[in-house]
């Protein structure tokens, strides 16, 4: 099991805050597990760019999974995914 | 241009005068914080005492602030300063320096001292220094209130001190039009030193574009930018700076307890998200601003702006406390008896660590709360007595930096330069801490924000644990952040906009001739003589370019980010050669030269 997270928009448009999800063993996956669970919903608010992986801020064990493989990243049992839409601030 | 003229006000004998820009300085400065920068270097004698009458305020637009340019509303307090000694360069947004763009000035300078309590008047080119015997004491709201009041206009534009500032808190702000501030390195005390209490503007005149028809074109496309951009376009319009909490908690460099952590485990309470769904009553913007990241907020009892997500974390997680509550109520308290928050909270944080530690003993605190962390009333008593420089306030409003060495124990105060720190750990986050390191005055992340491609991924994602490549992106963004801060633009459309908009903007907008390296070369040219200012009034680049001992030497104890420590050193030598400094951080005969200074 892997434990996601959501934050900023994103929860709002799944409509929770944390979940607990059977997903694969990469961050790709984990998406479309996401996406399966959450339908087109998620799919087409959350994951709506083709380079998906920049319109929102992925997390793995608190590094951006850009420096830990990008979309291939491996996940383990008991990983976490913390999912940010694009936000900013100073 | 927006504004053409200079209003120089001396306090001392009482007179003002109109004086026109320097237009070789225009060329190579631009305005804003560039130009009023040359003008304090030309005109403050070395070794002047901050808070005496000899130092020189200066309230600094922008050519593009009251244009109609994105968020073209924006303007800087420049001055040196009482809590660094050094450059103080504050920013602040809302409409009091459209206003003055429309009576038609650039730049106030303020010199002397008035004799009692006095308020400039600014109504187009009639202007008047009026008594404020009765102002003196009352709260920015009250004074912001009584002065419109006075006038019977409520379009007047006002910014001024509260408490903080007329007693000469070294960490007082200047707000204006309620609840934006001029916030950092304390020119709220410069103000008070002054005995200015406030300066209220009203103006009619109307932004003439350089060339309208080109300026059109170009915000036509400007505009679209900030639109399709994810952060501008829409994270700051829906959740403001505090959807900021949780990734930077997320990323394990988020600091706790004045850094003696970087995890807070109950971040979640005090975050943007739990902020939308408790006390959140709107949104609001600055002039000419089509983002609009200001949050209004309500408690039973009152209502004003923010808290921003440097407020919720200084008053919040650094120091301990968790819930909303509390955080929002300091965060009035600042901005209504004129404080900075970022000071407050990493004073209050200091003297938190202080008094667990046992350096400040019980008896001091009067009848006033324990100073422990994650206590709210501490924060909201504290907040309070430091504002009004009451009692032990007293001791709390000249800063952290102060406050420690009194005590003996310099090392909690989380400071570079004798300024406090942002939110964000630099152990965690490498190339922060070189913006907080070299930053002129002092510790500050809006002199080149990182954490855009260190956390963000804007413009591109960087590792934020290494420390390769920071230095280049460190002088960039430093440039182009002087530049921007310039012209009278918020710092914020960079997310969205890049060197040649600001260019064609500045040239459509105003008559410039530049392109983005030349841009970028009047950003080098604004950074080094800030250097120059500092090197005069003392700065030690061994000792003062660097990061609190903390932060160098005790890792990161737990959480993602665990075990890091900061390793600015790395990166600063290789910083001081981008800049054309020796290896001593002395700029060379050469750089000068090139950038003609
Ligand atoms: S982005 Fe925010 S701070 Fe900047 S001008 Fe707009 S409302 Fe003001």
């Amino acid at each position: 099991m892997t434990r996601v997270s959501f934050f900023g928009m994103v929860r709002d448009i799944i409509g929770e805050k944390e979940i607990q999800i059977q997903g694969g063993d990469s961050v790709e996956s984990l998406l479309e597990a996401l996406s399966g669970r959450y339908g087109v919903q998620f799919g087409e608010k959350v994951l709506k760019t083709p380079e998906r992986d920049l319109a929102l801020i992925l997390l793995l064990n608190g590094r951006h999974i850009e420096h830990v493989g990008g979309l291939s990243a491996p996940v383990k049992e008991g990983d976490h995914l913390a999912v940010f839409p694009l936000v900013g601030g100073g | 241009m927006g504004g053409k003229k200079i209003l120089r006000v001396d306090l001392s004998k009482g007179t003002v005068r109109e004086e026109p820009l320097n237009q070789d300085w225009i060329k190579k400065y631009i305005g804003g914080r560039g130009y009023a920068t040359k003008l304090l270097y030309e005109e403050l004698k070395k070794g002047t005492d901050p808070l005496s009458e000899d130092n020189i305020l200066i309230f600094a637009n922008g050519p593009l602030t009251g244009s109609n340019v994105p968020t073209g509303g924006r303007y800087m307090v420049v001055t040196k300063s009482p809590l660094t000694g050094m450059i103080a360069s504050s920013n602040s947004g809302g409409y009091w320096g459209a206003e003055l763009a429309r009576a038609g000035y650039m730049f106030i300078v303020v010199e002397g001292k008035a004799k009692k309590p006095v308020w400039i008047s600014i109504r187009d080119d009639k202007v008047e220094i009026r008594d404020a015997a009765s102002l003196w004491g009352k709260d920015t709201h009250q004074t912001t209130d009584a002065i419109l009041k006075e006038l019977g206009d409520d379009k007047t534009r006002v910014a001024c001190i509260g408490p903080a500032g007329e007693k000469l808190s070294r960490i007082a702000c200047i707000i204006n039009d309620k609840h934006r501030a001029a916030g950092r390195s304390g020119v709220g005390a410069v103000m008070g030193s002054k005995n200015l209490k406030a300066i209220a503007v009203k103006g009619s005149g109307t932004f003439k574009a350089a060339n309208p028809d080109a300026l059109k074109e170009t915000l036509r496309g400007a505009m679209q930018k900030i639109k399709e951009n994810g952060v501008t376009g829409e994270g700051l319009p829906t959740y403001g700076t505090a959807v900021l909490v949780n990734i930077l908690n997320q990323l394990g460099s988020y600091p706790h307890k004045n850094f003696q952590e970087a995890v807070d485990e109950e971040a979640e309470k005090h975050s943007g998200e739990r902020l939308a769904e408790t006390f959140l009553t709107g949104k609001t913007n600055c002039f000419a601003c089509p983002i609009g990241c200001g949050r209004e907020t309500a408690l039973k009892d009152k209502h004003g702006e923010g808290p921003e997500y440097e407020t919720l974390w200084a008053m919040g997680s650094n120091c301990g406390v968790e819930e909303l509550e509390p955080i929002i109520r300091a965060n009035y308290l600042c901005n209504e008896l004129g404080l900075d928050t970022i000071s407050s909270g990493g004073t209050i944080s200091a003297a938190m660590e202080l008094y667990e530690k046992g350096s400040i003993k019980k008896e001091e605190l009067g009848s006033g709360p324990e100073l422990r962390f994650g206590s709210e009333e501490a924060l909201v008593y504290w907040v309070e007595k430091m504002g009004k420089v009451e009692g032990f306030g007293a001791k709390l409003a000249q800063g952290s930096h102060r406050l420690c060495e009194s005590y003996g124990h310099p090392e909690f105060s989380i400071t570079v330069k004798k300024q406090e720190l942002p939110a964000y750990d630099p152990r965690g986050i490498q190339g922060i801490g070189l913006t907080f390191a070299v930053s002129n005055r002092g510790a500050c992340h809006v002199r080149g924000y990182l954490i855009s491609p260190e956390v963000l991924g804007l413009p591109e994602k960087l590792d934020p644990w290494v420390t390769e490549g920071k230095a280049q992106w460190g002088k960039i963004f430093h440039d182009l952040t002087a530049a921007i801060d310039s012209s009278g633009m918020c710092l914020f459309t960079s997310f969205a906009l890049g060197a040649d908009d600001y260019a064609d903007m500045l040239k459509h907008g105003a008559g410039f001739d530049l392109n983005p390296d030349s841009l970028l070369k009047a950003g080098d040219r604004i950074w080094t003589l800030e250097r120059l200012f500092n090197l005069r009034e003392g700065l030690d680049p061994a000792k003062d370019d660097t990061l609190p001992v903390r932060l160098l030497t005790e890792p990161i104890s737990s959480g993602p980010a665990k075990g890091k420590i900061s390793r600015v050193k790395e990166i600063i030598p290789e910083y001081y050669k981008l800049r054309g400094w020796d290896a001593k951080g002395i700029p060379t005969a050469a750089k000068l030269k090139e950038l003609g200074l």
